[in-house]
């Protein structure tokens, strides 16, 4: 064995000259399997855990509706994002008619899918877990076209809108939108909806969103200054009475959100 | 001829081991005068048990009666083990819905975590209840760059830590991000955020100069990295001096093995992190050859459980 090692470090000393101090290993990965079965017998630790999960489980495991298909997270849109800002934008239309849209941020959603079949009242847990709150936004529409800029900056989030939002740049070098801004003072960017109907700068504009953003999350302040319209709802809940109402999600891939340079 | 020089010279091409069936380890081993063995866990967010069996890309991954399961065959096979978390504890699974992160500090504490630092969803419930959560931890939160003056958590959470390991004193500080915008301004109240490349330096100074620690771990949650110029631990780990390892989190970025990189001083660290929700075990050991001179092997544990119709 030490007579390979020999040889292996002499082939070595050809090849290579320098000296770092590190020696990286070969990456290995060691998969641990455990069988459920006996998952409740080995440790403490499971015996702590068990009265918690039992009773979570208790309420988590209750079928609430049905996937057709995989809903999926994605960039710039996907249909878990999609279904998730369908539900916001229902839920606040049903309180305040006046709403056009919903935007869902990104971070906010937690899981990458919900695959076919039964939905558990704990995968929306889940996909929601924090305890936000379904707020009205009454945004003028240059803050509208800012909000739109930082999402297109940042890859996309979940919108509900009557149709497909284009976010517009104007051609730039660089390619990335915030370069532009900065020449331009956002001026060339401008969003629409549809191939026609660009949001008004001077226009009032009611979004379906939760309170973290609202509260300048996720790098928005500049959402801090409006109005709020509170629905003391929480966005779980309504995601989760939308799926119960609904019974049957049926996958919505429309690519909601294009971004154009 | 003396080997370890061998092994020095030899180490410039990292493709070449990562490619080849070179028996490193082997070699590191016999001249090691001490072994260290760190574990790591990040982004774990509530992730209590396996994902559920439903078709989801991660089902049957993670979970901590798995975790022990590793941890505790690791502890017995190493003399020197330490077991470490670079934040977002909490947040993720309804456990933390009803139960407000109390599992998830007595799980760690059972697991016997040596320490942790803190993420931005560690504040989810506010800086009063993630103080009222560690009575619940038995290991300490390290954090140097947010100012607890004042608020729930001064003196509960630790700029750094010291442990010993055999021979060796082992300081670890603990840098979190910058929680304005990423956490609601009424979450984290009167915390104070410092720049986290300074505070990291100022603190690993102390511990190497003063406190004569041997190697300098920093727990950090600011994220692998961003696109653009905001700090993450790639630019953190270029910007030290005195730091050896960067274990870090917040990005849910799946590393195959540490990216490495030269320092302020020119010389190697290296900067890990496993993904998320426990799915993955990182582990990282160090062959000492000297307090000063060392090499590192590293894997990781993919931890997943087998439904059995029985």
């Amino acid at each position: 064995m030490k007579l390979i090692h020999y040889f292996f470090i002499v082939f070595y000393l050809f090849v290579v000259g320098c000296a770092p101090r590190f020696i990286p290993s070969k990456h290995t990965e060691t998969v641990l399997v455990i069988k459920s079965s006996e998952t409740d017998t080995i440790s403490s630790i499971d015996k702590y855990l068990k009265p918690f999960r039992d009773s979570i489980n208790g309420i988590m495991n209750i079928p609430i509706g049905e996937a057709q298909a995989d809903l999926r997270k994605e960039r710039p849109s996907g249909s878990l994002g999609n279904m998730v800002a369908d539900a916001l934008l229902k839920r606040a239309q049903s309180q305040y008619p006046s709403t056009v849209g919903a935007i869902c941020n990104y971070g906010g959603i937690r899981i990458n899918q919900i695959p076919k079949g039964k939905i558990s009242k704990g995968k929306i847990f889940e996909l929601l877990p924090f305890e936000n709150e379904l707020i009205i936004l009454e945004v003028k529409g240059n803050i509208l076209n800012e909000w739109m800029q930082h999402i297109a900056k940042d890859g996309g989030w979940p919108i509900a809108f009557s149709s497909k939002v284009v976010i517009e740049s104007s051609k730039n070098q660089s390619g990335l939108l915030d370069s532009v801004n900065e020449e331009d003072g956002g001026s060339s960017i401008k969003t629409r909806i549809e191939s026609k109907q660009y949001f008004n700068e001077q226009d009032t504009y009611y979004i379906a969103t939760n309170d973290y953003v609202a509260n300048g999350g996720d790098n928005c302040n500049f959402l801090k200054p409006c109005k709020q319209i509170k629905t003391g709802l929480i966005i779980r809940d309504v995601v989760l009475g939308y799926i119960q109402t609904k019974k049957i999600i049926t996958p919505d891939n429309t690519i909601r959100l294009a971004i154009i340079h | 001829m003396n080997r370890r020089k061998f092994i020095q010279q030899t180490s410039i091409a990292t493709s070449l081991l990562l490619a080849s069936q070179f028996p490193y380890e082997a070699l590191a081993k016999d001249d090691a005068q001490h072994k260290l063995t760190i574990l790591h866990t990040n982004d774990v967010h509530s992730r209590l048990d396996p994902f559920p069996m439903d078709g989801s890309k991660y089902q049957g991954m993670g979970g901590v009666v798995g975790r022990e399961k590793i941890i505790s065959k690791i502890r017995q096979e190493e003399e020197q083990v330490l077991l470490l978390d670079a934040g977002d504890i909490f947040q993720g699974t309804p456990y933390f819905n009803f139960y407000k992160g109390e599992p998830e500090m007595k799980v760690m504490s059972m697991l016997a975590y040596d320490a942790a630092t803190i993420g931005n969803h560690d504040f989810d419930n506010g800086v009063e209840a993630l103080a009222n959560q560690l009575q619940h931890a038995n290991f300490p939160i390290v954090n140097c760059n947010y100012d607890f003056t004042n608020t729930a958590l001064e003196n509960k959470i630790e700029p750094y830590h010291i442990i010993r390991k055999g021979k060796l004193k082992i300081g670890i500080i603990g840098i979190g991000i910058e929680l304005k915008g990423l956490v609601p301004d009424k979450l984290f109240g009167n915390i104070l955020y410092h720049d986290p490349i300074q505070s990291a330096n100022d603190t690993a100074y102390y511990l190497k100069k003063n406190k004569r620690c041997d190697y300098i771990i920093c727990l950090s949650h600011l994220g692998f990295e961003y696109k653009d110029a905001k700090v993450s631990d790639k630019i953190l780990a270029a910007e030290t001096e005195y730091i050896d390892l960067i274990i870090g989190g917040h990005t849910h970025t799946f590393l195959d093995h540490p990216w490495i990189t030269k320092n302020k001083k020119n010389k190697e660290i290296m900067v890990n992190q496993v993904g998320w929700a426990g799915i993955n075990v990182g582990r990282i050991n160090i062959y000492f050859y000297n307090k000063k001179q060392y090499d590192y092997v590293s894997n990781f544990t993919v931890i997943k459980v087998k439904e059995t119709s029985a």
